[in-house]
């Protein structure tokens, strides 16, 4: 008889198992979709300004312009994304994700360009256009730290300290170009990153 | 560890069938537990209020192609109570194999 119940707790032990395992899976595809998303809609939009702009004979204006479009946009998407599906890493992601965390890290993408393009622009005023960039980073790394260092969380760290660490030079070339193809590469890194930790979720292991 | 009743809620068969459904998919109609648990409409029901009461789940009637359906949603209150359930159901098991280990 005691035998059968630790069967059945044996059983259900490995059904709830398996479903968390597969709830995370989602997730971590759902951010690595994200992730894409994001880099996809800036890096279009940026590339339809530089067409403009080389049409128009215009240096730069609407590539940037369209990249802060495509970034604001982008940006939305990207907190919508994770509010709907974080909700799968359970209570400590609904505080960064859930309406109130959405709140909050949208204040964070506001006040920390704002922050930087200061900051740039106080030390090297002629990369002030380019202060998205740091402040994108910064974003992505305060959104880690926000969320209580989560396992779950890495890939926007990834993508964080990849944009930090590329800052000095792209900010020192001054190119849009450059700090575009930039993001989207860290973007593309910290995607297949999360793809494989979802992929890892649902490998079989012996336990 | 002594369970929350939220947790003690779900550790009953029917319901924990329920609610897994819900880990993974989030949210599904009542037609669609219905379909996959294969409990009776009544059985489902009183599971799903029984659940309802605790918030480990909500309800909310929606209007599909199909008509009116009941959408139920897994709540945060009870993500927590299952990963308390496999929290507790790990330490069981493994309390009970190291006591057979010692005899």
């Amino acid at each position: 008889m005691n035998g059968d119940l630790e069967d059945e707790r044996e059983e259900m032990l490995r059904v709830a198992k398996l479903a968390l395992r597969v709830r995370m899976f989602l997730y971590y595809t759902a951010s690595s979709y994200a992730f894409f998303v994001y880099a996809l809609s800036v890096i279009s939009l940026a590339l339809i300004g530089a067409y403009i702009d080389e049409k128009t004979g215009r240096t730069g204006v609407y590539t940037s312009t369209f990249s802060v479009i495509g970034l604001l946009l982008a940006s939305t998407l990207f907190i919508w994304i994770l509010r709907k599906v974080a909700r799968a890493v359970g209570e400590e992601a609904v505080q960064t994700s859930g309406a109130r965390g959405a709140i909050k890290a949208t204040l964070l993408l506001v006040v920390a360009p704002v922050l930087a393009a200061f900051l740039v622009g106080f030390i090297y005023p002629p990369a002030a256009a380019h202060s998205w960039y740091p402040a994108l980073g910064l974003f992505l790394v305060a959104l880690y730290i926000q969320s209580g260092r989560q396992p779950h969380m890495r890939p926007h760290l990834l993508a964080g300290t990849i944009i930090i660490l590329t800052s000095p030079p792209a900010l020192y070339a001054m190119s849009t170009k450059l700090t575009v193809g930039l993001m989207g590469l860290s973007y593309l890194i910290a995607g297949a990153y999360a793809a494989h930790l979802g992929l890892n979720e649902i490998e079989i292991r012996s336990e | 560890m002594k369970l929350s009743k939220e947790a003690r809620t779900i550790f009953n068969p029917k319901r924990f069938e329920i609610v897994t459904l819900l880990i993974v998919l989030e949210k599904m109609t009542m037609k669609q537990l219905k379909e996959a648990t294969g409990l009776t409409w009544g059985d489902l029901n009183s599971n799903i209020k029984q659940l309802e009461k605790y918030k480990i789940v909500k309800t909310k009637k929606i209007i599909t192609k199909k008509g009116p359906r009941t959408l139920v949603t897994l709540t945060s209150t009870g993500l927590k109570a299952y990963k308390e359930l496999t929290k507790y159901l790990e330490e069981t098991i493994r309390k009970t194999s190291a006591s057979h280990t010692e005899r």
